[in-house]
């Protein structure tokens, strides 16, 4: 393909560019990315964020791909869908588009990433308001947010319309292009009906292999997705589920134990278990009461190696023997043999938990990488509420100073000597448990770090001669501060805003441990604190470890990132060469 | 400096004022309001008679049906050392006129006393107390002599049930009064008849008789009167929580225990800062100094919550390391130990209560600990850094001191000048360490009392907590800048 020989020349102009000296913030990008440090940081969120923007096609009951025998190919998954995942998907590949266009001049490139925007902004919209609307027709009495959503989301997606016609202008080429391809990318979200059901039933396809399993039937074929569990799957087709250890389970152990712990409590055996194979093969000796040194652990599960058919024989021995000392107790004994039966048939290490079950039984794997968004979002959107916050009042304090800074100092002071963790207590404890509550309390309660930075930085600008001389030509004070003080003391604020993500995740999980956090989505504050049960019963380490391996990654990603920002923007740091 | 620290508690006024009407005002415009049980979390009024009985002592006793500014005024007036009087307050006083020796409220409650005293009902002492107090608070509340109050009081307790509802014939006077007073207390005619008839029922059972009339007592307390006309200097009064508990004497139980967590905290991570800090930038570049500062990054992200989740479950239990105490500040038995570990006697080794307690603050203060000395570290190096190429250390070594010696008698004394100025910044962050701490660890102090009050939206003992707390942090705010200007001469608040 011959290039034109504008872009040819444009390509040439950029190459030059490229070897002169850059803009202070490619420098400090170019600086940032010198440090290993950042790199790690910066490498982590990437997966984190590849994690949550794809997390329903990492881990999802569904198969993404099912044909029933003599059927066509549907796929469950994208029907289970909730809009919020296929505006994060569609935006996700639509921006890989743009990146695709990488080599292409800027305003394709801008173009490219507007496109995206629409065709995400569209659907979404349209999925936000015709609910809000049936909601609110349902219910009557939230007619008022139906109607504002309907026509604010309406007014955004015009606003955005009009943005990409004024700036694509001069190359009504690309903007052919784009439209189209928003367009069709928002047909296609559209066609795609997504409707989630609203209880759903995760073991449907599941059960529906295994039927065809055992029946001996043709058996429906399916791609299933990398980790083959919902979120809040809890696997109530299977007859062992809770606190599987991480790899392929159950195990023989994991029969074993259950078996002897539940013929136990059905048959009103209170006597603790300590060693099952000494149990199991002792007969009816009883269980030992071997006292246990402290320090002098008892012998682990495997040495022992107890196969599930001598347990289910004892079981049955146990279960006879009791049925003869209460034949009253018919309905119990029904229950026992049931529960027997179904552990004795329990197809062993038929399925792989990479980071084991939780105690209700849900994938561990699954949770975490749905509760990456819930980090990663409430770390952006909490931070982001409070630098505008910050900027906003901190900027005011500066720029007019006088009463204003005198007012805005006592607003800071108040709101530095509230205890902020009580306040978070407070307002997620009375106004219930909500996302979007939680990232607002956290970015209210946090704005004063950037207040002052930007008050300090412009008592600094306010008299600079450029900023009179903006002021001079008629500039607004918007224009003033956004495009002419703000660029020159935004360095502080990254600084910290890279601090602030980190310590917002970190208070997210406080509040999800002291119980005040969602319930029906998985975040790893709130896996920690079920996780608290787990160790405490019987020792499942993985439900702990894994929680706070993520939240500490991810926070030490934030924090590192942080610290070599400091570095790159500090003249003092600059080493000969760097 | 006298007059700066005037001017400073001055200042810390407003800022007090500010703090608590954010949190009253979050709370009394949340869904459901003060007193939780009003409302369920989605908002939805709980039906049911307990609800209504629940959220009308709540009106008596916070005045909710008050506009909610004023509530906060309200409960201003109350916790300020300068005040108005309240109608409760004269009539504590009037319970005590002996002792304050004020002739005219002694002959009231003299003859108040001589009222209840005749009228039979109050045969036990408890009761007639009780009976005597609510006269007196009565009489202070509508300004009228404490002997009509009383007597007032008298027919209302012994009038038949059913002559309080509202009749259609004129009443008598004294069964009127009642239903006025009923009236005023803003109590449903059911739900006081209710009452009445209980006390009725109750006529011989002194204990029963002290429940309801403490029942009374609590619908009086919301009629809380301000005397504009009368101001009193005291201390400051925090009131009570849900059950009755004063809350001064909650937070003066819980306070020192987080103090106590702090105070050892801030020591150690000092010392393990300044070590690592002066070490770390004696050999700039080098590994420890690259060692410490990652290492301490990664303790500063590693959360706390998990931390103390492993602690508690691995070093605290019985199945793995059984080598810390579980949960609490003290084993049970602590209060028979000896005070000093003592070896010999009967039972060998004691371990005494100092090192039990020492034993359980394990666990606590290492979570507290190893988060705070990243920030600390990296303010350490970068101020001997600086100071080791400044004039002063230069000319010290010009004139041929040992460089150990600059280090540390020079350089280092003058870098602990910025670790100072951070101790205000550990404060607030180690109060967000210890809710989570004292929860894992299950220990009775301000943060365990603060999630409390936030569960139950119990609004005396949440403004409580949020007032000291603020004051513990802005007093230590002060505490900051004074030590500033004892460490460096140079600086003056002159």
């Amino acid at each position: 393909m011959s290039e034109p020989a504008a872009l040819r020349n444009r390509r040439a102009q950029r190459v030059r560019r490229r070897a002169a000296p850059r803009s202070f913030f490619g420098r400090v990008g170019m600086r940032l990315l010198g440090s290993w440090g950042a790199r790690v940081g910066l490498a982590w969120v990437g997966v984190v964020a590849a994690l949550a923007i794809f997390a329903p096609v990492i881990a999802s009951s569904y198969p993404l791909l099912w044909r029933e025998p003599g059927g066509a190919w549907t796929s469950p998954l994208l029907n289970e869908l909730t809009p919020t995942d296929a505006v994060l998907l569609w935006l996700a590949l639509s921006l890989g588009v743009t990146a695709w266009f990488g080599s292409a001049s800027r305003p394709l490139r801008l173009a490219a990433a507007l496109a995206s925007a629409v065709a995400t902004v569209i659907p979404a919209w349209w999925f936000v308001a015709r609910r809000s609307l049936e909601a609110a027709r349902a219910s009557g009495d939230g007619v008022a947010l139906g109607v504002v959503t309907y026509w604010v989301g309406g007014a955004v997606v015009l606003l955005t319309l009009v943005a990409l016609g004024s700036m694509l202008r001069r190359h009504r080429g690309v903007l052919v292009a784009s439209v189209a391809m928003a367009v069709l990318g928002a047909a296609t979200m559209l066609g795609l009906r997504i409707e989630p059901s609203l209880a759903p039933v995760y073991s449907e396809y599941r059960e529906a292999v295994d039927a065809a399993l055992e029946q001996q039937k043709p058996v429906p074929r399916a791609v299933w997705a990398p980790i083959p569990y919902s979120p809040n799957d809890s696997l109530s087709d299977r007859s062992i589920r809770d606190t599987l250890a991480p790899g392929y389970g159950p195990t023989q152990a994991d029969v074993a134990e259950r078996l002897v712990r539940d013929v136990k409590t059905l048959t009103d055996d209170l006597t603790p278990t300590t060693d099952i194979a000494v149990l199991v093969r002792g007969g009816n000796a009883g269980p030992t009461e071997d006292a246990t040194q402290p320090g002098h652990a008892a012998p682990s599960r495997d040495e022992a190696e107890v196969t599930v058919e001598e347990v289910t024989a004892w079981a049955w021995a146990r279960a006879d023997a009791w049925a003869k000392a209460n034949p009253r107790e018919r309905s119990r004994l029904k229950r026992l043999e049931a529960r027997i039966d179904t552990l004795a048939s329990t197809r062993v290490k038929d399925r792989l938990h990479v980071m084991g079950t939780t105690v209700d039984g849900q994938d561990l794997a699954s949770r975490m990488v749905h509760a990456c968004r819930i980090a990663l979002a409430i770390g952006f959107v909490a931070t982001g509420i409070a630098v505008v916050i910050g900027v906003i009042v901190g900027g005011a304090m500066g720029y007019f100073s006088g009463w204003v800074d005198l007012v805005g100092m006592r607003l800071v002071e108040i709101f530095a000597s509230i205890p902020t963790i009580f306040l978070l207590i407070t307002i997620v404890a009375v106004y219930g448990r909500d996302l979007y509550l939680m990232m607002a309390v956290i970015g209210l309660t946090g704005w004063i770090g950037y207040a002052l930075f930007v008050r300090a930085e412009f008592l600094k600008l306010r008299k600079a001669e450029y900023v009179d001389a903006a002021r001079a030509g008629g500039a607004g004070l918007w224009r003033i501060w956004l495009r002419h003080m703000l660029p020159n003391g935004v360095t502080p604020l990254l600084i910290s805003a890279s601090f602030g993500v980190a310590s917002a995740i970190l208070t997210e999980a406080t509040l999800s441990f002291l119980g005040l956090g969602l319930v029906n989505e998985p975040s790893w504050g709130q896996m920690l604190q079920n996780a608290r049960e787990g160790l405490a019963g019987s020792g499942a380490w993985w439900i702990a470890v894994f929680p706070i391996l993520a939240i500490f990654l991810t926070v030490f990603a934030y924090n590192l990132i942080g610290e070599a920002l400091r570095d790159a923007l500090d003249p003092k740091s600059v080493r000969p060469g760097g | 400096m006298l007059g700066y620290i005037v001017r400073r508690l001055l200042l810390m006024i407003p800022t007090l004022i500010g703090v608590t009407a954010v949190v009253f005002l979050v709370m009394a415009y949340s869904p459901g309001g003060f007193g939780g049980v009003s409302a369920d979390v989605e908002g939805n009024r709980t039906a049911g008679d307990e609800a209504r009985r629940q959220q009308q002592l709540l009106k008596a006793r916070y005045g909710t049906d008050l506009p909610k500014p004023v509530q906060y005024m309200r409960w201003l007036n109350q916790v300020s050392p300068v005040r108005f009087e309240m109608s409760a307050d004269r009539a504590r006083r009037a319970m005590l006129a002996d002792e304050e020796g004020d002739p005219e409220l002694v002959a009231q409650r003299a003859a108040a006393e001589r009222v209840i005293v005749a009228s039979g009902l109050a045969e036990r002492e408890t009761v007639r107390t009780q009976l005597l107090l609510q006269a007196l608070r009565l009489s202070t509340y509508r300004g009228e002599p404490a002997e009509r109050s009383a007597a007032t009081l008298v027919a209302l307790l012994s009038a038949p049930s059913e002559a309080l509802r509202p009749p259609e014939t004129g009443p008598d006077p004294p069964v009127g009064v009642a239903r006025d007073l009923l009236d005023e207390i803003g109590a449903d005619p059911d739900d006081a008849q209710r009452s009445r008839q209980e006390v009725a029922e109750a006529e011989g059972d002194g204990a029963k008789r002290r429940v309801l009339l403490g029942e009374i007592d609590f619908h009086f307390t919301g009629l809380n009167r301000v005397r504009f006309d009368r101001v009193r200097v005291g201390w400051p009064d925090l009131g009570a929580d849900l059950e009755r508990r004063p809350v001064l004497g909650r937070i003066g139980d819980a306070l020192p225990v987080t103090l106590l967590l702090n105070a050892l905290t801030i020591p150690l991570i000092y010392v393990v800062a300044i070590v690592f800090g002066v070490y770390a930038a004696r050999g700039k570049g080098g590994w420890l100094d690259t060692g410490s500062s990652v290492l301490f990054l990664a303790l500063w992200s590693f959360p706390v919550i998990g931390a103390g989740v492993l602690i508690v479950s691995y070093l605290a239990s019985d199945n793995y390391l059984p080598w810390l105490p579980t949960a609490g500040l003290s084993s049970p038995d602590a209060a028979d130990m000896p005070f000093l570990p003592r070896w010999g006697g009967d039972d060998g080794f004691v371990r005494g209560w100092l090192l039990d307690r020492l034993w359980h603050l394990v666990g606590p203060v290492l979570c507290l600990t190893y988060g705070g000395f990243a920030v600390l570290t990296k303010i350490m190096r970068g101020a001997v850094l600086d100071n080791l190429s400044a004039d002063f250390a230069r000319t010290a070594r010009a004139k041929g001191v040992a460089p150990n010696e600059v280090l540390w008698r020079h350089v280092v004394r003058n870098s602990l000048l910025p670790m100072l100025t951070i101790v205000s910044n550990l404060l607030p962050a180690l109060l967000v360490g210890s809710v989570v701490v004292e929860r894992i660890f299950s220990i009775d102090g301000m943060g365990n009392l603060a999630v409390e009050a936030a569960f139950s939206k119990d609004r005396e003992l949440l403004m409580g907590t949020t007032l000291i707390v603020s004051a513990v942090v802005l007093l230590s705010e002060l505490l900051r800048d004074l030590l500033y200007a004892v460490a460096d001469p140079r600086v003056s608040y002159e």
